[in-house]
């Protein structure tokens, strides 16, 4: 393989790569990842980027709950359902960009 | 040092001051119905809750989870308000080349509006130039 073709072939790799990584970013985006929130409460749902969209409750679980006790569950469920989010995203991330090497 | 490695660490040195400054900060907003209350930080991160007892009550409890979204929602849109101006001046002057084209497009603009300031509305003569506008 002579140098023009070997440049034109990681050309073609760089470009895949690069599209890979695009598609697995708008994935990563839009799909909503829903997480427990402790003691039975409900869950909660974020977008790909890690927003908050909604937050559920289950309202028997939560007749048993004081104001301060069911804002620090939902507070860590919101943390923990952000961060998972944010962590996924760069996986896909990598993953697509390890892939098509 | 040559000067685009110095106004490079420059901005390093201020993006990292501003991003200490909105670590640092705190907005707090509350629900529409003023039960929930959520603070960020500067940079948006979620750090406390405060849910009121009233709303496990009731039919509070029904709209309790759109109130903990909703507050958190405007806490966040205050920390992004008010740190968007830090933002835009700390990265907004950054690439001349794209900001060069802007005035002429002004020019334009500017243009238009007085072409629009010379018709006379009052008169139902013709327009000297554009005549397709009416």
């Amino acid at each position: 393989m002579n140098s023009e073709e070997r440049l034109y072939h990681l050309a073609k790799e760089i470009d895949a790569r690069v599209a890979a990584v695009e598609q697995a970013a708008k994935t990563g985006e839009s799909l909503p990842l829903v997480l427990d929130i402790g003691a039975g409460l409900g869950t909660v749902t974020v977008d790909g980027l890690g927003g908050l969209v909604s937050v559920d409750l289950a309202r028997d679980a939560v007749a048993a709950q004081t104001g301060a006790s069911l804002a620090g569950h939902v507070l860590r469920a919101i943390t923990d359902a952000e961060s998972a989010a944010a962590t996924r995203r760069t996986s896909m991330l990598d993953d697509a960009a390890r892939e098509t090497r | 040092m040559s000067a685009p490695h110095r106004d490079l660490r420059l901005m390093q040195e201020q993006a990292g001051e501003l991003d200490a400054r909105l670590a640092a900060t705190r907005h707090t907003a509350r629900s529409g119905d003023q039960l929930v209350k959520a603070t960020v930080t500067g940079q948006e991160k979620l750090l406390e809750l405060r849910i009121d007892d009233r709303a496990l009550h009731g039919a509070h409890v029904q709209n309790l989870g759109l109130s903990i979204v909703e507050a958190v929602r405007n806490a966040r849109g205050a920390a992004r308000a008010s740190s968007l101006p830090h933002l835009n001046a700390l990265f907004g002057k950054q690439p001349p080349p794209i900001a060069a084209p802007e005035p002429a497009r002004r020019e334009a603009a500017r243009d238009d509006e007085e072409n629009f300031e010379e018709l006379d509305f009052l008169t139902d003569d013709e327009p000297e130039t554009g005549g397709g506008r009416w």
